[in-house]
């Protein structure tokens, strides 16, 4: 499979998910930390891929979305943005009801 | 002022015309030994008023594509003057962790 397919599986997957450098356990970065902090302070379960395990994926992954860095934070296969716009949403109080109906038309 | 930090001060004002800029140089919390490595913008234009947040951080990307290939990180926070009398002011950017970015 091509990685840009694999990419595209990889966001179809799932109803939220995160590309960050590291794990929301270990992360290493930053921003990827923060993002991966404020998608969990919302208590919705949200999906992760460390794009240091795929060193395909992080080359391919600014191109895919048209976005040139990390973190990047997908709802329903749509790019939302990097890590200054979670924690934008979160602080506007948009972000849980926005993560519950991403997971709500997922799983429709 | 170093010269990134001038450079992406006179783009944004040219592009955005914006009615509070501030372009910082974040750099010097972070490893390695680049100095013009990580910058901060805060950008209250009214250019942004018909656009999402993706699509005013689009833009920006767009407007740096050539910068962001030597900036490790460009945190951004993009208001309208609306938006912008209804905050006190822009997050904190986080430590960096260390890990590289390719």
């Amino acid at each position: 499979m091509d990685v840009l397919e694999r990419i595209q599986k990889q966001v179809d997957s799932a109803p939220i998910v995160l590309y960050m450098k590291g794990t929301p356990q270990f992360p290493q970065c930053g921003f990827s930390s923060t993002a991966a902090k404020t998608l969990a302070s919302t208590g919705v379960e949200f999906s992760y891929v460390n794009i240091f395990d795929d060193q395909e994926v992080m080359k391919n992954l600014p191109a895919f979305a048209d976005w040139p860095t990390f973190p990047q934070i997908y709802f329903n296969s749509e790019l939302m943005g990097g890590g200054d716009i979670i924690v934008e949403m979160a602080e506007m109080g948009t972000l849980k009801g926005e993560m519950e109906s991403a997971v709500e038309k997922f799983n429709a | 002022m170093n010269n990134m930090q001038q450079h992406l001060t006179e783009q944004l004002t040219t592009a955005l015309s914006p009615i509070h800029l501030e372009v910082i140089n974040e750099s010097n919390n972070h490893s390695g030994t680049a100095t013009e490595s990580h910058f901060k913008l805060v950008v209250v234009s009214d250019y942004f008023s018909d656009f999402k947040l993706i699509d005013r951080h689009r833009f920006i990307n767009q407007l740096f594509k050539e910068e962001l290939t030597h900036i490790h990180a460009l945190a951004m926070h993009t208001y309208t003057s609306g938006e912008w009398q209804m905050k006190n002011g822009a997050p904190t950017s986080p430590q960096c962790a260390g890990g590289s970015k390719s």
